[in-house]
C-alpha cells in the first residue's frame, strides 16, 4: 500500500493506561492552551471486575481522526478540513467559534477555547510530525499506552 | 531564534532528563530528553507543567521584610544584602544569648541542597534540622544502613521477574526513585506483580497477587510472608548460611506470626498471603519496589526491617534484578561535603530527641515535634530562630495547629521558597528561591542512585537565587568564609575534584553514569558491624530497641482504642500520592488543579449510603484532634471500614494570608503524640487513624 494514502489517528490502549495525566500537560503545553479545552483527557473510571479480579481503568477520550468527520460538514465557515494523511485540522482564522462543530462531534472530543472564542481539535501535533517527531502525548507517556494508528 | 538546552527536572527530587526550549531568554517549553538514560523522554504531569510555575504572577522573586503583625500578610521589598544582614546579625545575637542549638534549619523533601543547608548548619553549630527525613525515605536509608550496609533500590534494568510493590502508587508519583516507566516496560515484558496497598490503585487491579491489608499492619504481614518462606524452606539457604547473622532468633520471631494471627491482624486471607509469598521467593530475580507508605507509622523502622530480611533470606540482596544498591561516583560524599565532622560533640549532644531516636540521629535528623515543644514550652531549651527553605510544614508535619502555634511564636523566622504558602506568611523574612532552571547543580548530589547530571542555569527571575548561593552568602557573613569555596562554582568544584572534574567540564555532559557491581558481599562482605545482613540487629540491640523486627498495633485503631469505635468508626487512611500534586505544593498550577479542584476523600459507597453521603458531595472528616471538609468520591476500591483522605491540601487562590489552611489540610486530624511514635525513628503517626465524616450540609456547593 501507499504509505501517503493510510489515515493517521491516535490509538490508545485504555488497559496499560496508569492514569498519570502526562498527556494531558504535554498537550496543554504543546499547543499553549488554557484551562477549559482538553485535547485529550484522562477519566478514571469506577473499579470493575476483569479477569475474576477488581480492577482499575481510565478512560480516555480524543479525536479519532473520523473520516467524514462531522464536525467538518458541519462548520459553516469551512474552517475544518481533511488532510491527504487524514489529520481533521481547524483554520483558526476561519473558525467564527459558533461552535456547530462541538454538537455535531460524535464522540463529545471537540474542544472550544473561552478566552480566543475558537473551537480546537487534536491535530496529532502536525507541526511536531513533519519534524519527524511522535505527537507531545506519545512523546511523553510513561505508560506507552499511546501510538498513531495507521489506517487505511 | 530557538535553542534547545539540555538539563535535568527537580519538579520532584529530580532525575527525569528534559530539553528546556528558550526563545529570546524565555523558557517557552519544557520536554522529556528521548536521549536520557533514567525517562527516555518520558515525562510526570508535574514536570510538563514547570512553566506555570517559573512564570505564575503569585510566585515572589524579591526578598520580602515583614512590616505588619506576624502572618498579617504585610510585606516590604528589601535588598538581598539587607534581607542576608537581617538574618546574621538575628543569628549572631541568638547565639549569643541561647547557644546556635536554639536556631533551627529546616528543609522539606529532597531538592538537592542538603549539602550546602548541612554544611551551613553544622558551621554554625546547630545540631537541629528538621526535615521529612524522619518519616519519609530517611527510614529506609538509615535503616538499610544498620541492617545491609545502603538502602536498596529494584533493579529494573536487569529484569527482575517478580516485583513487589509495597506501599508505593510508583507509575503516578514516586519522587524517591525514576519514573514509574520501568515498571510499566517490566509488566509489558511479563513481570509478575504483587501489590500491597489498602487502596485499589491502577497497579493493586494488574497484580497477580493484590494484599489488601488493613493499614498499618505492613510488619505482620511480611512476617508472615517470612515465615511461609522459612516454614516451606523456600528462602536461599547458601547466602542465609553464609551471610545472615540472627537466623536462629530470627526464624523464632516469625514463629510469633503464623498465619492464622496474621489474617486476624492484616485482613489478608491466609491462602492470599502463602500465594505472595510463595510467587516472591519462587520466582528469580524478584525486586521490592517500597515507598513511604510504610514509614509513616508507629512500625517505621520494622516495617524496614522485616521487608530487607525478606530480600535477603530470598537472596534478592545485590542481585542483578533484585534489590541492589547503587554505586556512589567517586565525588566527594554528601556527607563529607556537609561537614558533619566540624559539628562539636557538645553541640551534636544536644540534638533535639537525639537521645530517644538514636537511628533518626545517626543520620542527623529530628522528629519535628521536639522542635514545636522547644518552641513553645523552652524545654529542654528554647528554640528561637527556624529557617526553613522548600518546606510547608503548616501543611506537611503532623497536628498542624500545633505547627501553626509554634511558628507563631518564633521570635524569628526566616522561609525561602517560590510561593507566600501558609508557612512562609508567618516568616520575618522570604527569600525568593530559584527554581532548578535558574541554577547551576550537580543532580542527585543526596541520593543513592546510578546516575549524576549537571543542571545549568538557563534564566534568571526576578532575583530570585539558588538555596545553595542563600547558605553560602550567609555562612560568609556567619564567619564561615574560610570553609566555603567564594562562589557555587568553585563549591561545586570542590564536590567533583575527586572525579578528576571541573563544574565547566561537568557541566558539558549529559550525564555520568556510575557502573554497578553486584554482589560485592561475595568479596567485602555486608557494611554492618558483623559484616552480614543483620536479621538480628547487633546496633538496635546496643541502642536498646528490639533487635527483631516486630509488629506493634497502631496507637489509634479499633484493636488498640475500642473505646472510640463508637464515636470514630471508620479507619482515616491519608497521604496517597496525586497524580497531579506533590507533596503541598501545585495547587496553584491551572493546568493541574483543572484536573483536580478540590481535596478528595475515598469512601465505599456502602458506607457512605448508610453515612448519607452521596457521591462529590462536601463532607466534614472528624478526629479528637478537629475536622476538615473535603468532596467524597465513591469507589469500591477501599474498605467499607475504612476513607482515604487526601493530604497537602491549602488554597493559593484564597487571598488571605492563611490561604485556607486549616479548611482541607489533613494534618488537622493527625496527632502528633509521641507515644505513638517510631522508636528508633520518631517516625509519628501519619497515615492511620480513627475518625467519623458526615455531610457538611452546604447544598449550594456540591
Amino acid at each position: 500500500m501507499n504509505p501517503k494514502s493510510r489515515k493517521l489517528a491516535l490509538s490508545i490502549n485504555n488497559d496499560i493506561c496508569v492514569g498519570c495525566y502526562a498527556c494531558e500537560i504535554a498537550c496543554k503545553q504543546e499547543h499553549n492552551l488554557p484551562v477549559g479545552p482538553r485535547l485529550i483527557s484522562v477519566h478514571p473510571e469506577e473499579p470493575r471486575e476483569i479477569d475474576g479480579k477488581p480492577q482499575l481503568r481510565n478512560r480516555v477520550e480524543y479525536c479519532l481522526q473520523c473520516i467524514s468527520a462531522p464536525c467538518q460538514s458541519a462548520c459553516p465557515q469551512n474552517a475544518i478540513s481533511t488532510r491527504d494523511d487524514g489529520i481533521v485540522v481547524i483554520d483558526g482564522e476561519l473558525c467564527n467559534g459558533c461552535g456547530e462543530c462541538i454538537k455535531a462531534c460524535t464522540f463529545g472530543v471537540m474542544q472550544f477555547d473561552d478566552i480566543k472564542k475558537l473551537a480546537l481539535k487534536c491535530d496529532l501535533c502536525v507541526e511536531r510530525l513533519d519534524k519527524g517527531l511522535q505527537p507531545a502525548c506519545i512523546s511523553s507517556c510513561p505508560s506507552h499506552c499511546i501510538s498513531i494508528n495507521k489506517r487505511g | 531564534m530557538e535553542k534547545i538546552i539540555k538539563s535535568n527536572c527537580r519538579g520532584c527530587h529530580g532525575g527525569c532528563g528534559v530539553l528546556v526550549h528558550v526563545e529570546d531568554g524565555r523558557i517557552t517549553k519544557i520536554e522529556g530528553n528521548p536521549d536520557f538514560p533514567t525517562n527516555h523522554g518520558v515525562m510526570c504531569s508535574r514536570g510538563l507543567s514547570f512553566l506555570q510555575l517559573v512564570y505564575h504572577p503569585d510566585r515572589v522573586t524579591h526578598p520580602l521584610r515583614r512590616t505588619g503583625k506576624r502572618g498579617e500578610g504585610k510585606w516590604e521589598q528589601i535588598s538581598w544584602n539587607e534581607a542576608l544582614d537581617t538574618i546574621a546579625e538575628k543569628y549572631k545575637k541568638i547565639i549569643a544569648e541561647y547557644g546556635a542549638e536554639s536556631i533551627a534549619l529546616g528543609y522539606g523533601t529532597g531538592r538537592n541542597y542538603e549539602g550546602f543547608l548541612y554544611r551551613f548548619s553544622n558551621l554554625l553549630g546547630t545540631p537541629n534540622v528538621l526535615t521529612s527525613g524522619h518519616m519519609c525515605y530517611g527510614p529506609r536509608v538509615a535503616t538499610s544502613g544498620i541492617i545491609n550496609g545502603k538502602l536498596t533500590l529494584c533493579d529494573y534494568e536487569n529484569n527482575p521477574k517478580c516485583v513487589v510493590v509495597w506501599g508505593n502508587n510508583v507509575v503516578i508519583s514516586n519522587g524517591d526513585e525514576y519514573t514509574g516507566e520501568n515498571l510499566t516496560k517490566a509488566l509489558a515484558q511479563g513481570t509478575k506483580l504483587i501489590v500491597v496497598d489498602p487502596r485499589l490503585t491502577y497497579l493493586a487491579g494488574r497484580a497477580d497477587v493484590w494484599l489488601q491489608l488493613r493499614p498499618g499492619t505492613d510488619v505482620a504481614l511480611a512476617m508472615g510472608m517470612a515465615n511461609v518462606i522459612v516454614e516451606e524452606k523456600l528462602y536461599d539457604k547458601n547466602f542465609v548460611e553464609k551471610y545472615v547473622y540472627g537466623w536462629d532468633e530470627f526464624t523464632a520471631r516469625i514463629k510469633e506470626y503464623n498465619l492464622e494471627k496474621v489474617e486476624e491482624i492484616t485482613w489478608v486471607s491466609a491462602d492470599k498471603i502463602r500465594e505472595a509469598a510463595r510467587l516472591y521467593a519462587t520466582t528469580k530475580p524478584a525486586g521490592i519496589q517500597w515507598g513511604c507508605a510504610i514509614e509513616q507509622n508507629i512500625n517505621c523502622t520494622d516495617s524496614v526491617r522485616a521487608l530487607v530480611s525478606l530480600m535477603a533470606i530470598t537472596g534478592n540482596l545485590d542481585v542483578p534484578g533484585g534489590n541492589i544498591s547503587p554505586e556512589s561516583p567517586p565525588w566527594l560524599p554528601v556527607s563529607q561535603f556537609a561537614m558533619h565532622h566540624e559539628l562539636p560533640a557538645e553541640q551534636r549532644a544536644k540534638r533535639l530527641g537525639g537521645d530517644t531516636y538514636k537511628l533518626a540521629d545517626r543520620i542527623a535528623v529530628i522528629t519535628p515535634k521536639v522542635v514545636w515543644d522547644a518552641i513553645l514550652t523552652g524545654k529542654p531549651y528554647p528554640i528561637k530562630a527556624v529557617q526553613i527553605h522548600g518546606s510547608n510544614p503548616v501543611i506537611t508535619r503532623s497536628n498542624a495547629a500545633e505547627v501553626y502555634k509554634a511558628l507563631s511564636k518564633l521570635d524569628f523566622l526566616v522561609v525561602a521558597d517560590f510561593f507566600l504558602t501558609p508557612t512562609a506568611e508567618l516568616a520575618d523574612i522570604f527569600l525568593p528561591a530559584a527554581t532548578w532552571l535558574e541554577m547551576e547543580d550537580i543532580g542527585d548530589y543526596w541520593k543513592r542512585q546510578n546516575y549524576i547530571y549537571p543542571r545549568t542555569k538557563i534564566i534568571q527571575v526576578g532575583e530570585c537565587r539558588s538555596d545553595h548561593e542563600m547558605f553560602l552568602e550567609l555562612g560568609k557573613k556567619l564567619g564561615q568564609k574560610n570553609q566555603w569555596f567564594d562562589t557555587v562554582e568553585g563549591n561545586l568544584d570542590y564536590i567533583l575534584k575527586p572525579m578528576g572534574l571541573t563544574w565547566q567540564e561537568f557541566r558539558r555532559l549529559d550525564y555520568y553514569r556510575v557502573s554497578q557491581k553486584y554482589r560485592k558481599y561475595k568479596t567485602e562482605g555486608f557494611r554492618t558491624p558483623t559484616g552480614k545482613v543483620e536479621l538480628y540487629s547487633t546496633i538496635m540491640e546496643k541502642w536498646g530497641y528490639d533487635p527483631l523486627p516486630i509488629y506493634r498495633e497502631t496507637p489509634e485503631s479499633p484493636v488498640s482504642k475500642p473505646e472510640m469505635v463508637k464515636d470514630y468508626p471508620l479507619i482515616l487512611i491519608t497521604g496517597a500520592r496525586s497524580p497531579v500534586f506533590y507533596t503541598s505544593e501545585h495547587r496553584m498550577i491551572p493546568w493541574l488543579r483543572e484536573i483536580v479542584p478540590d481535596p478528595i476523600v475515598e469512601i465505599h459507597p456502602k458506607t457512605a449510603e448508610k453515612l448519607g453521603i452521596g457521591n462529590h458531595q462536601w463532607v466534614y472528616i472528624e478526629t479528637p484532634r478537629g475536622r476538615i471538609k473535603q468532596r467524597a468520591l465513591l469507589t469500591t476500591g477501599i474498605n467499607p471500614g475504612v476513607v482515604a483522605a487526601q493530604y497537602g491540601w491549602w488554597f493559593p487562590e484564597e487571598k488571605t494570608p492563611g490561604h485556607g489552611w486549616e479548611k482541607s489540610n489533613v494534618n488537622i486530624l493527625t496527632d502528633n503524640d509521641t507515644k505513638g511514635y517510631d522508636v528508633a525513628m520518631g517516625a509519628d503517626n501519619l497515615r492511620v487513624l480513627m475518625c467519623k465524616i458526615y455531610p457538611t450540609g452546604d447544598k449550594d456547593e456540591s
